[in-house]
C-alpha cells in the first residue's frame, strides 16, 4: 500500500558524518557490489565499455566546494543515498503499491514484480534516491541492505549496510533513529546532526553530521617553522635568518 | 621462468605460478592452506588445491596477530621472531630507524676521495651534495634552472583518484563510470589570470613535451599549483574499451610531459628525472606553463596514437547485469550461505587469546 | 525536467478530448448546441478517439505496460491513480452519452444526465492530471495553483477551438460559442503568462546550500560530480534549456495557441461560411502546435531539487 503507515517507532538509518568523510567511493562500490546480487538485482550498466556508460547506482558520492562570505572555502565529500523518509513523497504518489514503506523499521522498499515503471516516485523525491533500470523497465533504490541487516547467515557484526561495513573511515553509521537513546541518536544529538531540505517536508530519516568548526591557532602561520629558542641566541638567529632570506 | 634446461616452469600460466613458486623454502605468494594438506598457514609447502580453498572462502584467508605482536613491531621481540619464521624479515634483531645513515655517509666519502672504491670525477660533486648522511631538502633540479622557471611557472601535480585503489582497473565497468575522464584542477584567480574558464581545453607544456586537456577551477588548491587525476587517460582502444570513450578522447596523463631524462646541461649530459639517492622517479618536480586553446582546436586531448583495438571474436556487452543470476527466490547450495569478506570489524576472541590458530569461524572447510 | 513526448502527447491530445467532450456533455445538458446527430456522434466519437490515443500513448512511457492495470489500486494517496481511475469512469457516462446519441430519441432524458455526468468526470479526470504535476514538491515549477488552472483552461480552450470546427463543418451556428472560444482563449493565455512570470519571479525554498546543509551565504560548488557521465537522475531530471531559446519558444507558444487561433477565429465571425470553414478548421493544427510547444516547454523549464545535487544554483 502507498499509504505511510503507522510507524512502529523504529526507523533504521544511517547517520553520515561529512568530517570524515575522504570521498573514496568505498560505500558506493560496495554498495553496487553487494546489491547487484541482492533484493534489487542486478544493477545494471548500460554501454559498460563504450562511449558513455552509466548504470543503476544506490549510493553516490559528490564533492562540493564551500565558500563562506570570508572567502574561506572549504571541501565537502558528500555521499547520497536514500534517506528512507518518514514522509515519503515517492511513496504515496505511487499509482501501483509497489513503493512502500515497512512500518517494522521505516525501510522504504520498491516490489519490481508489481512495479510499472512510470518514474512518477523519482520525479517525486527531492534528493534523487530512485534508480530507474530501463532495462528491467522498473524502478530500484536503496534497500538499507534490508537483505544483509536481517542475514542470519551472517555473523552479527557483519548485519549492517554494505556503505557501513566498507567506509574505511568510519564516516557511516547504522542504527535505529527512532529510538531516542540509541549510539545513532546520541551521535546526532552530540554533533548537530541535520537535515537535507528540511523545508521538502519528508522528515529524512538519515542524519547528516556537519564539518566540525576548525580550530586555527592565531599566529599559526608565523610560529610554525622557527626554532625555539630565546634571549641573545633568538636575536642572533633571527638576525641570520633575517639576512638570509 | 624456466627450468634449466629451458622448459617452461609454470605451463599452467598464472594459477599454476601463483600455487607453486617458492621464492624461499616454504615461502609463496599466497599465505594460506599451504602445505600438502593444506593444514599450514603463512610457511608450507605447495598445495595444490590451494586456489580452491581461496574461491571457496570468497578470495581471503586471514590470521590475526597475537595482541603481544601487534606494536612496536620494529622492536617486538615477538613479532619479529614471528615474522622471521614467515619468511618477512631476514633476521630477529630490532629494526632502528637511523636518523644518521651510516650508508649514505660512505657514498660521500667516497665522493671526497676517501676508500678504495672511487666514482667518476664528474660525479663527485653530486655525491658529495646529494649523499648526506641526513635527512636534507634540495631544490628540484628541473628548477635550478632560473630560464625554465620563467617559462614555465606552474607546479604540476597527479594523484590517483581513491577509487582506483579499491581496483586497478579502468576496464572495470564500475570504477570507469565513477571516472573516465580527468580535468585539470587550478585555482580560480590561475584560470582568470590564464583567461580560462570551467571546461575550456588548454595545452599543458613542459619542456619535454605538451598534454592538452580540459581545465576545472577550484579554490582548494595553492595558486601556483595544478593537479589532476592520474591513471584516468589511455590510448584508444587500451583495455578493449571503445575508441570514442572518454577516457582516450578527454582522459589525458601527464606522463606525456614527464621526462626519464633532464634537460641537456651546458656540456650536453642528461642526468636522470629522480631523486639522486632512492631513483624515485621525480614526478613532482613538473613545471609546466599553460595555455588556453585556441578556438578552431579540436576539443579532445593530444597527444593521440592510433587505436589498439583488437577484433572481438563475442562482441563486448552493450548492457552488464552482473549478478542477475544471484538473484535468489532460492538458496542455490553449491554457493553457499551469504557472506560477508568485506570491511569485517570483528574483534577475534581467539586472537586477543594470543592463540596463532585461525578462527574456526572462518576457516572456509568448516561452513 | 527532459520532456518525454508520450507524455506531452498524452495531456494534449487527452486535454483537447476531454475539453471537447466535457462541451458536447455540458451543451446537451444546457441545450445550448445544435441537436444535430450527426454533428454530435462525429464529435463525441473524435474525444474519445482523442482520450484512448492519449491514454494509450501514455502507456508507451512504462517500463511494464502490461502491468498499467495495477495503477488503479492507489487512488487514496496517488494522483496518478486518481487519473487513472477517473479517466476510466469517465468512459462510463461518455459512452452511454455517445450510444444514446446514435440510438436513442434526441430529446431522450438520458442524453442530458450522461451528458452532465460527462462534463463532470472530463473536468475531474483533467484536474487530476494537472495535480499529478502540481503535487511533487520536488518541481517548484509544477507545485503551483496555476498548472491546474492552465492545464483546464487548456483543455477547455482546445476543445472549444475543436468545437468551434465541428460547427463550422456542419454549417450550424457558431457566432455564441467563437464568442466564448476567444474569451476563453484570452482567459488561459492571461493565466498562462501568469504562470511564466511566477517561476521566473520565484524558485524553489530549497537551494544549493539546504541541499548538503551548510549556512547559507556560502557559495557552493560542485567539483567532481559523482559520475564522469550522466546518470539515470541527470537524464531524466536535469535538463538544461538556454532562457534564450525558452524566450523564443515561449513567444512561439502564444502566437500559435492562443493570438493566432483567436484571430481566425474572429474572422469567422466576419467571413463567408467557405472561409469561415477553413479559418475554423486552420485553428485546429495551429493550436495544435502550439500547445505541443506549450507542453513541452512546461517539462523543460521545470528544474528539480536533485539538479542541486549536480550543480544547479538553484531549482
Amino acid at each position: 500500500m502507498t499509504a505511510i503507515p503507522k510507524s512502529s517507532g523504529k526507523k533504521l538509518g544511517l547517520v553520515i558524518d561529512l568530517d570524515i568523510c575522504v570521498g573514496c567511493h568505498a560505500c558506493t562500490t560496495s554498495c553496487k557490489e553487494w546489491n547487484t546480487g541482492g533484493y534489487s538485482a542486478p544493477l545494471t550498466d548500460t554501454d559498460p565499455y563504450g562511449e558513455n556508460p552509466t548504470g543503476v547506482w544506490f549510493n553516490r558520492v559528490h564533492t562540493f566546494e564551500v565558500t563562506a562570505p570570508d572567502g574561506s572555502s572549504q571541501t565537502i565529500n558528500f555521499p547520497k543515498s536514500c534517506l528512507h523518509c518518514d514522509d515519503a513523497p515517492c511513496v504515496t504518489v505511487c499509482p501501483t503499491g509497489a513503493s512502500f514503506k515497512r512500518a517494522e523499521d521505516g525501510i522504504v522498499l520498491v516490489n519490481q514484480d508489481t512495479c510499472i515503471g512510470c518514474k512518477l516516485c523519482s520525479w517525486a523525491c527531492p534528493y534523487g534516491a530512485r534508480e530507474y533500470d530501463s532495462t528491467d523497465g522498473v524502478m530500484k533504490k536503496c534497500t538499507l541492505c534490508v537483505d544483509k541487516i536481517y542475514n542470519e547467515d551472517l555473523p552479527e557484526h557483519s548485519r549492517v549496510p554494505a556503505c557501513v561495513s566498507a567506509c574505511p573511515t568510519g564516516a557511516r553509521s547504522f542504527g535505529d533513529l527512532g529510538d531516542r537513546d540509541s549510539a545513532v541518536s546520541k551521535l546526532v544529538e552530540s554533533r548537530g546532526g541535520f537535515d537535507l531540505m528540511p523545508e521538502q517536508q519528508c522528515s529524512p530519516v538519515n542524519k547528516y553530521l556537519p564539518l566540525r568548526k576548525k580550530v586555527v591557532p592565531a599566529n599559526a602561520a608565523t610560529t610554525a617553522l622557527r626554532p625555539k629558542v630565546s634571549g641573545v641566541a633568538d636575536a642572533l638567529l633571527k638576525w641570520i635568518d633575517k639576512s638570509l632570506c | 621462468m624456466v627450468n634449466d634446461d629451458g622448459s617452461e616452469k609454470y605451463p599452467g600460466g598464472y594459477a599454476d605460478y601463483i600455487t607453486n613458486h617458492m621464492r624461499t623454502a616454504k615461502v609463496g605468494p599466497l599465505a594460506g592452506w599451504r602445505g600438502e594438506q593444506g593444514d599450514q598457514s603463512i610457511t608450507g609447502n605447495a598445495n595444490p588445491d590451494q586456489l580452491a580453498r581461496y574461491i571457496d572462502n570468497g578470495c581471503f584467508w586471514r590470521q590475526e596477530f597475537a595482541p603481544s605482536c601487534r606494536y612496536y613491531k620494529f622492536a617486538n621481540r615477538d613479532y619479529l621472531e614471528f615474522a622471521h619464521e614467515a619468511g618477512w624479515i631476514g633476521r630477529t634483531e630490532p629494526i632502528v630507524m637511523q636518523l644518521y645513515s651510516e650508508n649514505l655517509q660512505k657514498f660521500r666519502l667516497a665522493g671526497l676521495g676517501h676508500g678504495d672504491t672511487l666514482p667518476p670525477v664528474a660525479d663527485r660533486a653530486r655525491l658529495q651534495k646529494y649523499f648526506d648522511p641526513l635527512p636534507i631538502w634540495y631544490e628540484p633540479f628541473s628548477e635550478l634552472d632560473t630560464r625554465e622557471l620563467s617559462s614555465f611557472p606552474i607546479h604540476a601535480l597527479s594523484q590517483r583518484p581513491m577509487h582506483m585503489y579499491h581496483s586497478w582497473g579502468g576496464q572495470n565497468a564500475w570504477l570507469r563510470q565513477l571516472t573516465s575522464a580527468n580535468r585539470l584542477h587550478m585555482h580560480f584567480k590561475l584560470a582568470e589570470k590564464l583567461g580560462l574558464k570551467e571546461g575550456d581545453w588548454a595545452w599543458i607544456t613542459s619542456p619535454h613535451g605538451k598534454v592538452k586537456g580540459q581545465i576545472a577551477c577550484v579554490s582548494g588548491v595553492n595558486v601556483d599549483t595544478v593537479w589532476t587525476w592520474n591513471a584516468i587517460g589511455k590510448r584508444a582502444g587500451a583495455w578493449d574499451l571503445d575508441d570514442k570513450a572518454p577516457e582516450a578522447r578527454k582522459g589525458f596523463l601527464l606522463n606525456h610531459i614527464i621526462s626519464e631524462l633532464l634537460p641537456p646541461r651546458e656540456d650536453g649530459y642528461r642526468y636522470s628525472n629522480s631523486d639522486p639517492v632512492t631513483g624515485q622517479a621525480a614526478w613532482f618536480d613538473l613545471r609546466v606553463a599553460i595555455e588556453k586553446c585556441a578556438v578552431d582546436e579540436l576539443e579532445e586531448t593530444s597527444p593521440q596514437f592510433p587505436s589498439m583495438k583488437r577484433k572481438r571474436q563475442v562482441p563486448l556487452p552493450k548492457i552488464s547485469q552482473f549478478g542477475r543470476d544471484l538473484k535468489s527466490g532460492e538458496p542455490v547450495p553449491e554457493r553457499g550461505v551469504h557472506r560477508e569478506f568485506v570491511g569485517n570489524r570483528e574483534q577475534h576472541e581467539d586472537a586477543q587469546l594470543g592463540n596463532f590458530q585461525r578462527s574456526p569461524k572462518y576457516n572456509g572447510g568448516d561452513d | 525536467m527532459n520532456p518525454a513526448f508520450s507524455v506531452i502527447f498524452f495531456t494534449t491530445a487527452s486535454g483537447a478530448g476531454y475539453g471537447l467532450l466535457g462541451l458536447l456533455g455540458a451543451g446537451s445538458f444546457f441545450s445550448f448546441l445544435p441537436a444535430d446527430r450527426t454533428l454530435m456522434i462525429a464529435a463525441s466519437v473524435t474525444a474519445l478517439l482523442l482520450i484512448t490515443g492519449g491514454l494509450l500513448s501514455s502507456t508507451f512511457h512504462l517500463g511494464h505496460p502490461e502491468r498499467a492495470w495495477r495503477a488503479v489500486s492507489q487512488w487514496r494517496t496517488s494522483w496518478l491513480s486518481r487519473e487513472g481511475v477517473s479517466s476510466l469512469v469517465t468512459y462510463i457516462p461518455a459512452t452511454l452519452f455517445t450510444y444514446t446519441w446514435v440510438f436513442c430519441d434526441i430529446d431522450n432524458s438520458m442524453i442530458r444526465l450522461s451528458g452532465l455526468a460527462t462534463v463532470v468526470l472530463a473536468v475531474i479526470t483533467v484536474f487530476t492530471t494537472a495535480m499529478i504535476y502540481a503535487s511533487l514538491r520536488s518541481i517548484h515549477a509544477w507545485n503551483n495553483k496555476w498548472v491546474p488552472l492552465n492545464y483546464l483552461l487548456l483543455a477547455l480552450a482546445t476543445g472549444l477551438i475543436l468545437l468551434n470546427a465541428f460547427l463550422a463543418w456542419f454549417a450550424a451556428d457558431t457566432v455564441g460559442l467563437t464568442i466564448v472560444a476567444i474569451a476563453v482563449l484570452g482567459g488561459s493565455l492571461v493565466s498562462k503568462l501568469l504562470y511564466w512570470r511566477f517561476i521566473d519571479s520565484s524558485s524553489s525554498s530549497s537551494s544549493n546550500a539546504s541541499a548538503i546543509g551548510t549556512r547559507p551565504g556560502s557559495t557552493v560548488k560542485l567539483t567532481q560530480s559523482p559520475h564522469s557521465q550522466a546518470n539515470y537522475l541527470q537524464q531524466e531530471m536535469v535538463f538544461v534549456i538556454a532562457r534564450k531559446h525558452a524566450r523564443k519558444l515561449r513567444r512561439i507558444a502564444t502566437l500559435m495557441t492562443f493570438v493566432i487561433p483567436s484571430v481566425l477565429l474572429a474572422a469567422t465571425l466576419f467571413s463567408n461560411s467557405k472561409l469561415n470553414v477553413a479559418c475554423a478548421t486552420l485553428a485546429v493544427p495551429v493550436a495544435t502546435i502550439g500547445i505541443l510547444i506549450e507542453r513541452w516547454l512546461f517539462f523543460a523549464e521545470a528544474r528539480h531539487t536533485v539538479a542541486l545535487y549536480y550543480g544547479a544554483q538553484s531549482a
